[in-house]
């Protein structure tokens, strides 16, 4: 590794101003937002941040890695919660926010190309101003980039009509960790070998760095509806909304939640104490499509022991879909374990994580099923002040995500591997790591791609 | 100084921010925008905020710079889900900077000249309010039109329309003779006991002229003539921006909009305005009570409205970067299609007006006194 010659090539690639060297500027891309990260005694500072501007120059950047064999981490908004974009010492940051044009908005053809670097609300607010909608709407949405989103895999509140994010892209470009640039075609599918651009959507970062992609968009939505209702149990809400499923309604959004989180949406005294459960459904689309889905899954409900926490609730639902994240910090250091089971153990589990937050006195801020009944997670708080704390509760966590594993679920259905499953991804993917490690080893030959995820 | 102590009452929402890191202030942070880098915007600075108290890092250069850069326009406050006061974070730090040493030539001359001439730019006081000269105030009015340093060194006619609005609107208006600064680039930049003496000497000013309201048209001079009632006990005047007594003249018929005025404007929340007195609509009621006039937002507009680049200091701290937002305000502007742009900050129209000639953009911009005047019969 020589360090040294990388800044100087950097210097050749990049202007002055697009490169930090201090370390007042590299501790602040020390970190992303892995929570058990809070106290800058914890990070380790990265040999520097590039900011490229084109394509070109990630390509040089790259090729110029791979000479001096310093490892790269590509950047977006710096939002991931499994600790993908934490770089190791001696690495170079690569922020691709720089990278943030809408290269082309096709209105007819229904779709817009844009650079990696673009965060998701300018890009969304960029095409509501035309009168489009790009539908993935992370709980990051503010900050959080589309190369960020693509890498990750990430997941949003208005999938169940769009689909997940993989369908959204139609195409994507990539430098590879060797510096070779490639270009998948700007089509839904192809049935000629196997899917490149795949690859890529989930890679973290280690397969290359994504540097533009070609997203599908939809028109606004003529009318939106939200309804939140609540039951006598998480379970009762859960199996409502497997009933709705089957019925064939498809809401655009669809989340359980248990009494932590009907108490969050609805004011103290306002129901029963014997409602323990919620389950909030978003319609969206054509006027007469909505309603009749809402007429559908109103009779649903009717047979169902549930009462209508009415519209000031899924309002304020709505509203608070982005920011509710963040604000559980209150309570502690926030953490969200995104595990998902297959349906058939989805209540089974639900009954583990319950057991497994009285063993532990888990500071439980609501179990929920996020976007599909199998998404059983939670959202909770920990103490991230001491390495004590810290210790016993990624002991914890593991517990709990090795329970999924052994249901046949994933560690994480949305947020992602990073540093903080890297010692379970063998145990996910059982002998089919072999391939990801084959893949990794052809494409990366010299693991200049963020090294340390993935346990690679 | 210790920053443990300076930071003390905000250690916790430091903490708060590090674990969060939700990044949501970025989206609409001008320095963070204008540069890309992490320490440029709230979150950055979040961190190393903690970092500081956790002695990790010493101040230094760069460090005094990335807090220094900040137009305090407050988005990052209105946005963060968990209430962070980023803006005072800042304030708190510059003030550890200061005593520490680490702040510019052009800083150290700011505080001089208010210190020493009663304004920024160190001219004589009794320049300041020529342009009250000509004007028939009411000696011992108990409402007082505050004319800030800006305007009346920079942009002095928008004062005598203001004056001759509401003198004909039937106001008993006085001002004051030598007004001395309010204050705010002291109380921005970090100045904080100098600034605490300044507000205890204009607060016995205003008491012996027997003020009990005070108007302004710089929402800068009002949030911070709003801020004294905090440091001296008894400065407890009724402090209003221009636009919110104007919006009331207007609807109480006192001023009567008659000409019509065919025009399409776009508006120019100032920071100040909109974030922190959260007075956004007042200008536009007043735009759109005008007859003939036509609003057309700008993209960004009310609280996520950006800075003009004039805020904060950042004007003597760092002004190319002071440019560059300039630069991403006009982006957003020019969205509209629009060519008259209409705003309620001496500091904004400036920039507004430095940079669309810097970057011959056809576009002019004018204060929404100078709109009213047009619409009524002086």
């Amino acid at each position: 590794m020589n360090t040294t010659e990388m800044l100087k090539d950097l210097e050749k690639i990049v202007s002055p101003d697009n490169i930090l060297i201090d370390k007042c500027d590299l501790l602040t891309y020390a970190r992303d937002r892995y929570p058990p990260l809070v106290f800058p005694r914890y990070l380790k500072l990265p040999l520097a941040v590039v900011f490229p501007k084109t394509t070109d120059e990630v390509v040089e950047i790259v090729k110029a890695a791979n000479k001096h064999l310093v490892p790269l981490v590509p950047r977006g908004g710096g939002t991931n919660f499994a600790g993908s974009a934490i770089p190791l010492e001696n690495s170079v940051v690569v922020d691709l926010t720089k990278m943030n044009k809408v290269i082309q908005l096709n209105e007819d053809a229904l779709y817009v190309r844009v650079q990696a670097g673009i965060t998701i609300k300018d890009l969304e607010e960029t095409l509501n101003r035309k009168g489009f909608t790009f539908p993935h709407d992370p709980g990051s949405f503010p900050s959080a980039t589309v190369g960020g989103s693509i890498a990750t895999n990430a997941y949003g509140w208005r999938i169940g009509r769009y689909g997940y994010l993989k369908d959204l892209v139609l195409g994507l470009q990539v430098v590879l960790p060797t510096g070779i640039l490639i270009e998948t075609r700007d089509v839904p599918k192809s049935s000629t070998g196997l899917d490149i651009k795949s690859l890529f959507i989930g890679s973290e970062g280690t397969l290359g760095i994504i540097t533009e992609a070609t997203l599908r968009i939809f028109p606004m939505p003529e009318k939106r509806i939200i309804l939140f209702y609540a039951f006598t149990s998480f379970e009762e809400a859960l199996r409502a909304l497997i009933k709705i499923r089957k019925k064939g309604l498809y809401p655009t959004t669809q989340l359980v939640v248990d009494e932590a989180g009907v108490k969050a949406f609805v004011e103290e005294g306002k129901i029963g104490e014997e409602y323990k459960g919620g389950l909030i459904l978003v319609y969206e689309g054509l006027e007469g499509e909505v309603d009749i889905q809402k007429m559908e899954t109103l009779k649903i409900l009717k047979s169902e022991k549930c009462i209508d926490l009415g519209e000031d609730a899924a309002r304020s639902f709505w509203e608070l879909r982005h920011k509710m994240f963040p604000m559980m910090n209150v309570e502690g250091t926030y953490d969200n374990i995104d595990t998902a089971v297959p349906l058939d153990k989805a209540i089974e589990f639900y009954r583990f994580i319950k057991e497994w937050i009285e063993k532990y006195k888990v500071k439980n801020l609501g179990i929920s099923a996020w976007m599909a009944p199998e998404n059983v997670s939670i959202d909770m708080v920990f103490d991230a002040s001491s390495d004590i704390s810290i210790n016993e509760y990624l002991k914890a966590r593991d517990e709990l995500v090795m329970k999924a594993l052994e249901m046949g679920g994933t560690c994480s259905y949305c947020i992602g591997v990073g540093i903080r499953f890297s010692h379970l991804i063998k145990m996910e993917h059982g002998v089919a790591f072999d391939v990801i490690r084959a893949i990794k080893k052809v494409l990366d030959p010299n693991n200049i791609m963020n090294p340390g995820k993935w346990g690679l | 100084m210790k920053i443990a102590h300076i930071l003390n009452e905000l250690k916790e929402s430091i903490i708060l921010c590090n674990r969060c890191r939700c990044g949501f202030c970025r989206s609409r942070c001008p320095t963070y925008l204008a540069s890309h880098i992490e320490s440029l915007g709230a979150r950055g600075r979040n961190l190393l905020a903690l970092a500081l108290l956790e002695e990790y890092i010493l101040p230094s250069k760069t460090l005094a710079d990335r807090f220094f850069t900040c137009t305090m326009c407050g988005y990052c406050r209105e946005i963060c889900p968990l209430q962070v006061d980023t803006v005072k974070i800042v304030q708190k730090i510059r003030t550890y900077l200061i005593a520490e040493g680490l702040y510019n030539s052009n800083i150290r001359e700011l505080r001089e000249n208010i210190m020493n001439y009663y304004n920024p730019y160190g001219k004589p006081i009794k320049d300041k309010t020529t342009w009250a000269g000509s004007i028939q105030f009411y000696k011992g009015g108990k409402t007082l039109l505050f004319g800030g340093c800006v305007y009346s060194f920079q942009d002095p006619g928008v004062l005598q329309i203001t004056a001759q609005l509401l003198l004909k609107a039937g106001v008993k208006l006085n001002y004051l003779p030598n007004e001395p600064c309010c204050g705010y680039p002291l109380l921005c930049l970090g100045f904080q006991e100098e600034f605490e003496d300044i507000a205890k000497k204009n607060t016995e000013l205003l008491l012996k002229a027997g003020v009990e309201e005070i108007v302004a048209n710089c929402p800068a001079c009002v949030e911070t003539l709003k801020q004294y009632s905090e440091h001296v006990g008894k400065a407890h005047f009724k402090v209003l921006h221009i636009t919110e007594y104007l919006k009331e003249l207007i609807e109480r018929g006192q001023i009567q909009l008659s000409y019509t005025i065919p025009l399409e404007v776009t508006y120019h929340d100032p920071c100040h305005l909109t974030r922190y007195l959260k007075k956004y609509e007042e200008p536009r009621k007043i735009i759109r009570s005008i007859p003939g006039v036509a609003l057309k937002e700008k993209p960004h507009n009310k609280l996520e409205s950006i800075c003009c680049g004039g805020g904060g200091g950042i004007l003597v701290t760092n002004p190319k970067m002071a440019l560059q937002i300039s630069d991403i305000l006009l982006q957003d502007l020019l969205e509209t299609g629009v060519s008259t742009v209409v705003t309620a900050c001496p500091t904004c129209k400036r920039n507004i007006e430095t940079i669309t000639k810097l970057r011959k953009a056809k576009m002019t911009c004018i204060d929404i006194v100078e709109l009213v005047k047009k619409a009524i019969k002086v």
